[in-house]
């Protein structure tokens, strides 16, 4: 071993090549390199770490260690390292590592704040900051480097050398302005307010602000600034006017600003400059003269209060200032500079207060807008102004004209300054309203301006041109208005029809009229004397009318003391005057109640007025006697008749002559005999039923209530309508139609009442199960609405098991008392004729047979297929009721058109007694289909569910609807036409009209109603139910073929069961199973085949019977039944 | 282990040379200077191999302070740039509870690397002062920190993966920081300097002072 070492140690090697050894090897260039790399990292790091600076904050809230930036313009210039809470325990100080680069800025007056977002009305500043964290930033400042800082709690004032102007605004509340508030000049946004503080000397808010340097020049010393924070509403009497600043400023608040004149005169203002905030724009932009006043009183005046030139802020009221005497009170106004030279000789001031004045109702919007100064300029000069009370003034520009007196109607709607227009231009005013002391009359003194006098002359007539001009009828009311201002104010019509009539003295006097119609009318004046009330008639105001078409007016009342009687000046129009003759005849048309209702109920509304018919003669008069009725006036051609009779008996002119309950004429006259024994009673039979009348007439009163009582029939009562019941009737009925004619001279007999008057009633029988709700007398037995005859007492039976009441049918007696006629009870509650009758009536049809019948048994029900409501009556049937009850409606498109009267059951089905109004019985004809549409239909299918709902009435009660086509064959039906009633409208829409056939089988099967009739799998009918037949042997089951499917069904057709499955098992063909349709499969179902049309045999007829096979034969399958 | 001490003769006794990268054999007289099949070089030791050990292991140590002071990424959200320190992301999974990732991450990333200084930084010692204890602890202390030293870039495979996935505009992104590059460097150079030492080295003087003291103990 040594040995080998040795051999190296020498130098074994033959030819060693000898390296001299480095003794530095090139291989520490790498640490070196890497201390290199290793220092400039550390370099690079020390310079982008920046500088350390403290910033002490009020709180720490928002600042977050490591995270939160310092941004300068939007640029990061450094992170807060760490938050550390100061050894006072409020305070925190954040450690901001500011960049290198950027420690310039950290110098003494540098100030750091907190940017958090601020959302406010005008402006959302930071935003960014809810996304990127809130940030520090900084304003920087001038002074010598430091790192200790105090940050600001909130956005400082701006910079002392941003180029902006910084103003100092004086006021003396906030009212609204924030820091942030906008200062707006001509709605753009030149600054914002920086800050606001409480001077302690002057105890004002003083508001910094700061407007943005190229806003700069348009502020100048004489700029005024007023508050236009919130809302100002401004309600004027012509309307309301709000006035917002931006929606910012009405959040935030906010300043605006302005020249009150050209503002270039004006020095800009200077940094610092203080100004004073006004409250708004009218105070503040007012501005130059001065003007003192001592007045007596300020009532109405304070500090604001705007003076007004012509309806322009001319300035106004600076100070209030009572003397200390508190005797007058100091008013200083501030007019705007404009009217400098409009203070000289003549300027008035005075309070405006509400005026009816001829320019409309001057200053009535002080009421809304509080009062105001109003000034009148005057010449140019020295101020000399004199302030007035309202009523000192003297309006120069109408001070002078012509005065003329109005003789005015009781109700004038005129008062002062009610101006006077011509053709609708203002030509003078009212003055004043006064009595004339002489001649009591009204008088309105007019004052026609002097310029316009020219336009009134003797011709001119004057009329109330008021505003409102009402007409009330009971067809409404139409309200025709003139302009607001006459509404209010009223105006005085003038009009001069001549223009070279003589011209008007001074006081000379013209009557006022009532409306145009009045003032420009020709015609008659008539005396008419009320003998009686004079209901309402009033001077002026009510109208003549004839045939309601107004033709004059009352003019004037007249009493006349001797005669104690009132009459009243009428006046008709020219055309209508000469209708007025000798016997003519004057009616005073007022509400009444009388025996026709109400008449006249328009004149409630409209007021009373007077109805002229126009006489016949040619003699004039001028003095009528008003009537209170209508003339009775007898038509022509009507018939007059003469009654005589015992007495009166209540029977008043007017009353009804009516026959058989028509009325068909009146009472007119009636007059004492001669012999004073007798009356004779007129009447008038309207020409049309002049006929009726012959000499087998015979008359009777129809009183208001008849009772008639004896033993034998116990009482009968009768009660009549209500205007016979006040003043009495006639009644007449001619017992031969073609008995002799009547003359002239031929006077009847008035019989007290028609029994006596010998009618033709029949007495008959009704034999009830019990009387409840009838009572003799007044229990009517109707048919079909008309009252025919009444219960007149009750006996019993000789069981007493039934109640036998002795009626009279008294009229239609022959008809109704048959072998037919049947009789029921009809209570309230079940009454198919509704509330027409409250009473328990006995309802009455008639029948067809000749024999005469006075006995009958009165049913509880209507006989079935009763028509005796009017309207159509029609039968369906059905095979089962289903829910339907009685007086369930019949609905045609959903509108109830009708109802279930009754149904009765016949062997297989149920026949559905139904009732169509008139009014929609058009809508039956021989098409329409009937399906019960009560309650909810819920048809289920592989493709979900349907539910189907009609009205909540029908889902209750159930219904019948029906539809019917408009085609060409349909024809309207008659009564009791006989339709199906479908159970639902499926149902309906698969029974469309189709062949019915019957099937013979030994036994049901699982055959049920509405299980698929199939043709090659296709639906062609379907069963519609099976019973026994009549030997009870088979079973017959109804199956319906659709109508479209119809000519598949022959004589040789074959129907087999296709119920279920059919499940072949043969030793060598093996089990072959075979199932019809799904439906078929589930439900049951009858599957037909056809031979070929040479096979087929005749086509079937209704309700063929065929043979239902149970076994299926192979064959039928490849039948070919081609249609014909 | 004394028998196989004493009977320890290296490949140079025998007269052999042995090239580094290909591993053919040459005798030591005939030997090329470079390697018949490869070209390499051959030397029967690395040459300057303690020197340049010690050269990139103290670049490497040089490195070790900025990737350890440095972010070795930058996660920006929404323009908010958070840069994190390898001991930041330890701490925070050991925040969040992940201990398993804090351990690898603070194992890969910090200990490893720091270790493998050290264990290097050992080897070297040792091998050029031919310290002969513990020679075999020393050897497999070698071959792991050869084999470790390629896990060390986890940290960076990591970060370059996020680098590149997460690229989702201004709404996050994330970024190498500086210690990316220097964490780099510290593991490049302990590879250069696990490399360039020639644990053989270490045997040499260890064999010599064995002799030697074998000889004195013979003796």
């Amino acid at each position: 071993m040594p040995k080998d070492e040795d051999k190296i140690a020498e130098g074994s090697f033959p030819n060693p090549e000898v390296h001299e050894k480095r003794n530095f090897p090139l291989v520490w260039i790498v640490p070196f390199i890497a201390i290199l790399i290793g220092f400039g990292m550390l370099f690079y790091h020390w310079q982008t770490q920046g500088v350390l600076v403290e910033v002490s904050f009020l709180n720490g809230k928002g600042i977050v260690g490591g995270k939160t930036k310092i941004m300068y313009q939007g640029v990061q210039v450094g992170k807060v390292e760490q938050l550390k809470l100061n050894t006072d325990g409020v305070t925190v100080t954040a450690f901001l590592r500011i960049d290198r680069q950027y420690k310039h800025f950290a110098k003494s007056e540098t100030k750091f704040w907190l940017v958090k977002p601020r959302i406010s009305a005008s402006s959302i500043e930071g935003l960014d900051t809810i996304l990127s964290g809130q940030y520090i930033t900084f304003l920087p400042g001038d002074g010598k480097p430091t790192f200790k800082f105090t940050g600001l709690e909130n956005i400082p004032l701006s910079n002392e050398n941003s180029p902006g102007l910084r103003i100092i605004l004086q006021s003396d509340s906030l009212d609204g302005i924030s820091e942030g508030s906008p200062l707006y000049f001509r709605k753009i946004q030149v600054g914002k307010v920086e800050r606001y503080e409480l001077d302690e000397v002057s105890n004002k808010v003083k508001i910094f602000a700061y407007i943005e340097k190229e806003y700069k020049s348009f502020v100048r010393q004489d700029t005024r600034f007023w508050n236009i924070s919130g809302v100002k509403i401004n309600a004027g009497l012509n309307g309301v006017k709000i006035k917002t600043g931006t929606v910012a400023s009405m959040l935030d608040g906010g300043i605006a600003f302005d020249y009150p004149y050209d503002y270039s005169v004006s020095p800009p203002a200077q940094d610092r400059h203080t100004f004073e905030l006004h409250k708004d724009e009218n105070v503040a932009m007012s501005t130059g003269v001065e003007v003192t006043f001592v007045v007596r009183t300020a009532e109405g005046l304070e500090v604001g209060t705007r003076v007004m030139i012509r309806g322009i802020v001319a300035g106004h009221v600076k100070e209030v200032n009572p003397k200390e005497d508190l005797s007058f009170v100091h008013l200083k106004l501030l007019l705007k500079e404009k009217y400098r030279n409009k203070l000289g000789k003549g300027a008035q001031f005075y309070v405006a207060r509400p005026k009816m004045g001829v320019n409309g109702i001057s200053d009535l919007d002080t009421i809304i807008k509080g009062s105001y100064i109003k000034f009148i300029p005057g010449e140019e000069g020295q101020a000399e102004s004199i302030f007035k009370d309202i009523s000192e003034v003297d309006d120069a520009d109408y001070a002078s004209g012509l005065r003329i007196f109005l003789k005015t109607p009781v109700s004038p709607t005129v008062s002062s300054a009610t101006p006077i227009v011509y053709k609708q231009y203002t030509i003078g005013q009212v003055m004043e309203t006064k009595m004339d002391p002489v001649t009591q009359e009204i008088l309105t003194e007019i004052q026609i301006f002097k310029r316009f006098i020219h336009l009134v002359n003797e011709s001119t007539v004057f009329w109330d041109g008021s505003g409102l001009d009402i007409k009330a009828s009971l067809s409404g009311v139409k309200i025709r208005s003139k302009s607001i201002r006459s509404i209010l104010l009223g105006a005085i019509v003038a009009h001069t029809p001549d223009e070279h009539a003589k011209s008007v003295e001074e006081g000379q006097r013209f009557t006022l009229h009532r409306n145009k119609e009045t003032a420009l009318r020709k015609g008659k004046f008539f005396k008419l004397i009320f003998p009686d009330a004079t209901h309402g008639i009033k001077e002026t105001l009510s109208s003549i009318k004839y045939r309601n078409y107004e033709i004059g007016s009352v003019d004037k009342w007249n009493y006349d003391m001797e005669n104690d009687e009132f009459s009243a000046n009428i006046f008709i129009r020219e055309p209508f005057c000469d209708l007025v003759s000798e016997d003519a005849y004057f009616w005073l048309v007022f509400p009444s109640l009388n025996v026709n209702g109400f008449q006249a109920l328009d004149t409630i509304i409209t007021g009373s007025y007077i109805n002229l018919y126009p006489g016949k003669s040619k003699e004039e008069a001028d003095t009528f006697v008003i009537s209170y009725r209508p003339p009775l006036r007898v038509e022509n051609g009507a018939k007059r008749i003469r009654l005589i009779t015992g007495d009166l008996g209540g029977l008043k002119v007017g009353a009804p002559v009516s026959y058989r309950k028509i009325t068909v004429g009146k009472v007119i006259h009636h007059e004492l005999h001669q012999d004073r024994d007798q009356i004779y009673i007129d009447i008038a039979i309207k020409p049309q039923f002049k006929d009726l009348i012959n000499s087998s007439s015979v008359f009777w009163r129809h009183q208001g209530v008849d009772i008639h009582a004896s033993l034998a029939d116990g009482v009968s009562m009768k009660i009549s309508s209500l205007p016979v019941l006040m003043s009495g009737g006639i009644e007449f009925d001619t017992i031969e139609p073609n008995a002799k004619k009547i003359d002239s001279s031929t006077i009847f007999d008035l019989k007290d009442n028609y029994r006596i008057a010998g009618r033709n009633g029949k007495r008959i029988e009704l034999e009830l199960t019990d009387a409840e709700g009838i009572k003799a007398g007044s229990t009517k037995i109707i048919m079909k609405g008309v009252n025919v005859g009444f219960i007149e007492g009750f006996s019993f039976s000789k069981d007493f098991s039934k109640v036998i009441a002795t009626a009279m049918i008294s009229e239609y007696a022959d008809l109704l008392t048959n072998e037919d006629t049947s009789f029921w009870k009809v209570t309230p509650d079940n009454s198919p004729i509704g509330t027409l009758f409250k009473k328990t009536s006995i309802l009455v049809s008639p029948g067809n047979s000749q024999n005469e019948k006075l006995k009958f048994v009165v049913n509880d029900d209507p006989p079935f297929g009763d028509t005796s409501l009017a309207g159509l009556h029609l039968f369906l049937e059905s095979d089962s009721l289903n829910g339907l009850s009685k007086g369930v409606p019949v609905l045609f498109r959903d509108l109830n058109v009708g109802k279930v009267l009754n149904f009765k059951l016949e062997e297989d089905r149920i026949v559905v007694h139904i009732w169509i109004s008139d009014d929609y019985r058009h809508f039956v004809n021989n098409q329409s289909q009937f399906w019960m549409s009560g309650g909810i239909t819920i048809s289920g299918g592989i493709g979900g569910l349907q539910v189907q709902t009609k009205p909540l009435t029908s889902i209750l009660r159930g219904g019948i609807s029906f539809s019917s086509t408009t085609s060409k064959d349909a024809i309207p039906v008659k009564d009791k036409h006989t339709f199906n009633l479908y159970r639902s409208f499926s149902d309906l829409k698969q029974q469309t009209p189709g062949l019915v056939v019957r099937l013979k089988s030994d036994e049901l099967g699982s055959l049920a109603p509405g299980n698929p009739v199939l043709y090659r799998q296709v639906q062609v009918g379907k069963v519609m139910g099976s019973g026994l037949s009549d030997d009870s042997n088979y079973v017959i089951t109804d199956i319906l073929i659709f109508q479209k499917y119809q000519h598949l069904i022959r004589e040789k057709t074959v129907f087999w069961n296709a119920s279920g499955i059919d499940f072949d098992w043969g030793l060598f063909s093996g089990a072959k199973l075979k199932t019809e349709s799904l439906k078929a499969l589930l439900a049951g179902g009858i599957s037909l085949a056809t031979p070929q049309e040479s096979k087929a045999g005749e086509v079937v007829a209704n309700k063929h019977l065929f043979e239902l096979q149970t076994e299926f034969d192979e064959d039928w399958k490849s039948w070919q039944f081609t249609k014909p | 282990m004394s028998d196989d001490k004493t009977t320890f003769k290296r490949a140079c006794d025998h007269g052999y040379l042995r090239c580094e990268t290909c591993e053919s054999v040459y005798k030591q007289d005939d030997c090329p200077d470079e390697c018949d099949f490869c070209g390499s070089p051959i030397h029967q030791r690395k040459p300057e191999n303690i020197a340049r050990a010690w050269a990139f292991l103290i670049a490497a140590a040089v490195f070790v302070i900025p990737a350890n002071i440095y972010p070795i990424s930058i996660f920006e959200a929404l323009g908010n740039k958070s840069p994190g320190t390898i001991m930041d992301s330890v701490i925070y999974f050991f925040d969040e509870g992940m201990y398993g990732i804090a351990i690898i991450i603070g194992t890969a990333s910090i200990l490893i690397p720091i270790a493998k200084l050290i264990c290097l930084a050992y080897l070297i010692y040792t091998a050029q002062f031919g310290k002969r204890s513990r020679l075999r602890h020393r050897t497999i202390l070698f071959r792991g920190v050869e084999k470790i030293g390629r896990w060390s870039m986890l940290d960076i495979f990591v970060v370059a993966l996020l680098s590149s996935l997460v690229q989702l505009g201004s709404l996050a992104i994330i970024f190498p920081g500086a210690a990316a590059t220097s964490f780099c460097m510290v593991v490049i150079l302990t590879v250069f300097a696990a490399e360039s030492f020639d644990a053989r080295v270490m045997w040499d003087q260890g064999l010599k002072n064995e002799i030697n003291g074998g000889k004195n103990a013979e003796r």
